[in-house]
């Protein structure tokens, strides 16, 4: 009898239908600090009241989750059910590597249940007069039991490469012959909310739920929840089936696993020598190297998965040496539909609360950026007449008296000419708008941020950051450099001894990058040594 | 044992707790119902289907695929619910047992009407299909029906339109209505449609078809009499 109350007490203690974990904390004041969390680490894109509208939401491919419907793709229940508290707190500490979920794995367990307490009263949906929280009207999930793991063979991966390309297992129908993600179907999908998605590329490595052959057997198992990828947990029953195959999915991608953003420390080694701004400078050699993930905000096949950063301080200057994957070069942005390569490092001018990207009102930050375009417009203004050699003979039909269309001729000008022209006729320059001066000066620009669609560049007279590029092996390195302090309250300060906030942004013109379209690091610790 | 027991009885509260919210209809006996019967009829003719080309599995889903919005014979409207908004009592569920089938790459019916509950799902096709459903209350699902597994079942439990999928073949498109109560019908071919064991009464009636929305009017129902309705969309 004792045994029943017991239980019965520990049933009501969890309410009905509540997922799995007793923590023993379903207070209101879990989910009220849980809301503060929210507010400061999800809602920039999942939006204030979680109804995936946050500011950075149209930046994003794929979209952020709207709480109020409670699907979530990673889950280890069965399809239609709520995920457990656990499966939400792993999302949270892991992030989705493929998407702009970042890993929030600094902070603190305590503050991820928060979190997930609050989550759950986000599920609300308004039927008729009635509010109703879905959590609530959900039957208790049905958690797959995951049976042992049995050991890798190559007839348990024969046995999974057989099952993959099953016609009534479907995976290349969507995923491809070769798991490439090219299969017949794969143009045509949608998710639930009609937005185009695409299937995963087997061969990257990248999986949103983890990469350990179990999370890939759950993926499989359970579906994920608004994509147009099903649970098969009924349609493919026997384990050693499903084992097989999702040893094959994983040996697609050989060992290579995608992890998500994460926080490391870079330290700022102090030397003795005059920093040169040349990549290749010996200065460099003995500095320690910090690889850091970053994540794609719009996803695509192809992106560089790390930056490497070394940083060095000699008390006057400070410099950084970032380094990245490129295979091809991309120096002009003339034409509509050229974009150029470009890195840049942004710094927080407080102690960020929350989100990494582009700061906010009371959280600004300063944002220096080096682009390739502008660093060959340093040798010689490049224009028109550079991506469109032939253009006089091209348009020649313009030509009059008063503009004859010529290089040769005296009083040809050129589109680069627009610098000898009156201000007052090139309105942006003439009204003192940096970004539409016709003269590049400098290959780094010192810019303002405090939220997004903010930036500012800074006033010519305060523009200290110098920056040089070179690419080699298929790898950019970029040199930036500029005094340990500076006069402009615009600009972070570095103070030996002091942690600042930085993280980093790389755009590749290959793939179009630009502007929002980029990839990100999450804020990493730059401590400068003594 | 005991155990066991107590288990079971919390299981039954927390039934009746769901029950509880998904309606609030209370079955008694009718004496006296009448009937409903009307039509649903298109002013003009239903557009041309669209023709889908058939990339793969021809050989099950036919060279082409025939997509009609709007369906009907002789100038009625076909596959449009009809329910009666705010019924507190009456008849108990009779509908027939709710299957939505997979036949030839389409879902059979387009439309299944189904009292709260399960719903089956049967796929007959030697092919894979997928059923993907997109709902608020009732748990969205998406799950494969194939050789190895040709029947499953989806729990209903909350009166909602949902609307079904299968992401493999892009033109198979369903919906499954859960009734809240047993005054609910689909319109056949040319139309037409039958409520019957209504208790007397004043009733909104409500039409709703995927493609041309809904519309209601009010309707009296007498004692052992019909009533005739029509709608024109």
């Amino acid at each position: 009898m004792r045994k029943s109350i017991i239980l019965i007490a520990i049933v009501l203690l969890i309410g009905f239908g509540k997922g799995q974990k007793a923590l023993g904390k379903n207070n209101s004041a879990g989910s009220s600090s849980g809301q503060e969390s929210f507010k400061k680490n999800c809602a920039v894109c999942h939006g204030e009241k979680g109804l995936g509208d946050g500011l950075a939401a149209r930046f994003l491919f794929p979209k952020p989750r709207n709480f109020s419907d409670v699907m979530f793709k990673i889950r280890s229940t069965s399809s239609g059910d709520v995920p457990t508290e656990q499966d939400l707190f792993d999302t949270i500490k892991n992030g989705m590597p493929g998407s702009a979920m970042p890993s929030f794995s600094y902070l603190q367990d305590e503050e991820r249940w928060d979190l997930i307490e609050y989550i759950k009263t986000l599920g609300v949906k308004k039927i008729g007069r009635k509010k109703v929280n879905i959590w609530k009207i959900r039957r208790k999930p049905h958690v797959i039991k995951v049976p042992p793991q049995p050991g890798l063979t190559s007839e348990l991966l024969a046995m999974g490469k057989e099952l993959y390309l099953d016609k009534d297992i479907a995976c290349k129908e969507c995923h491809g012959e070769k798991g490439r993600g090219d299969g017949p179907k794969a143009s045509s999908l949608k998710d639930d909310w009609d937005y185009p998605t695409v299937p995963n590329d087997f061969t990257r490595g990248i999986y949103k739920g983890g990469g350990t052959v179990r999370d890939l057997y759950l993926r499989f198992t359970t579906g994920m929840a608004g994509t147009p990828m099903p649970s098969f947990e009924e349609s493919l029953p026997s384990d050693k089936d499903r084992w097989a195959l999702t040893y094959y999915v994983k040996s697609l991608a050989g060992k290579k696993v995608a992890k998500q953003l994460s926080q490391e420390k870079i330290v700022v080694k102090k030397v003795n020598k005059e920093i040169s701004m040349d990549p290749k400078d010996d200065i460099w050699k003995d500095v320690r190297v910090v690889k850091i993930p970053t994540m794609l905000l719009w996803q695509r096949q192809e992106a560089a998965e790390a930056v490497s950063i070394k940083a060095i301080q000699n008390s006057r200057k400070i410099a950084f040496l970032i380094e990245w994957e490129d295979s091809v070069v991309n120096s002009r942005s003339i034409r509509h539909e050229d974009f150029t390569d470009a890195v840049a490092v942004q710094f927080a001018l407080t102690k960020p609360r929350g989100h990494f990207s582009m700061g906010s009102k009371e959280d600004p930050v300063n944002i220096w950026q080096w682009r390739l375009d502008r660093q060959m417009d340093l040798e010689k203004f490049h224009d028109m007449e550079d991506v469109y050699p032939a253009m006089v003979r091209d348009d020649y039909q313009l030509a009059n008296p008063d503009y004859p269309k010529s290089l040769e001729k005296e009083g040809h000008l050129p589109i680069s000419s627009a610098q000898f022209h009156e201000k007052t006729y090139i309105t942006g320059w003439g009204a003192g708008n940096q970004f539409s001066t016709p003269t590049r000066p400098r290959a780094v620009e010192d810019l303002n941020a405090g939220g997004f669609s903010t930036l500012e560049i800074q006033e010519s007279g305060d523009q200290g950051v110098a920056g040089q590029g070179i690419w080699n092996n298929g790898n950019w390195q970029v040199v930036f450099m500029r005094s340990m302090k500076t006069a402009s309250a615009k600009d972070v300060q570095f103070e030996v001894g002091k942690q600042v906030s930085i993280a980093f942004a790389l755009w590749d013109g290959e793939r179009r990058d630009r502007d929002g379209q980029k990839a990100v690091s999450f804020w990493q610790i730059l401590e400068i040594e003594k | 044992m005991k155990k066991r027991m107590v288990v079971a009885f919390l299981v039954a509260i927390f039934c009746l707790f769901v029950l509880g919210l998904a309606f609030a209809y209370e079955v008694s006996e009718v004496m006296n119902g009448g009937t409903i019967e009307g039509r649903v009829r298109l002013s003009g003719s239903p557009p041309p289907p669209k023709i889908i080309g058939v990339g793969q599995d021809r050989e099950v889903c036919g060279e082409v695929q025939k997509s009609y919005e709007i369906e009907g014979k002789k100038g009625g409207v076909k596959n449009v619910l009809v329910m009666i908004l705010e019924i507190g009592k009456g008849k108990d569920f009779d509908f027939p047992e709710a299957v939505l089938g997979q036949k030839e790459c389409m879902f059979e019916p387009h439309i299944v009407l189904a009292s709260p509950g399960k719903l089956m799902l049967a796929s007959s096709d030697p092919i894979p299909h997928n059923i993907h459903t997109k709902s608020i209350m009732n748990p969205p699902i998406n799950i494969t029906l194939n050789r190895l597994k040709r029947k499953s079942s989806l729990s209903v439990t909350f009166p909602e339109i949902i609307d079904v999928k299968c992401d493999l073949h892009g033109w198979m498109k369903g919906y499954i209505v859960v009734a809240e109560h047993p005054y609910y019908a689909i319109t056949t071919d040319d139309g037409s449609f039958q409520l019957r064991e209504v208790p007397p009464g004043t009733y909104e009636l409500e039409v709703w078809h995927a493609k041309l929305g809904s519309q209601t009017k009010e309707v009296t129902v007498k004692a052992g009499r019909k009533t005739v309705i029509e709608f024109t969309y």
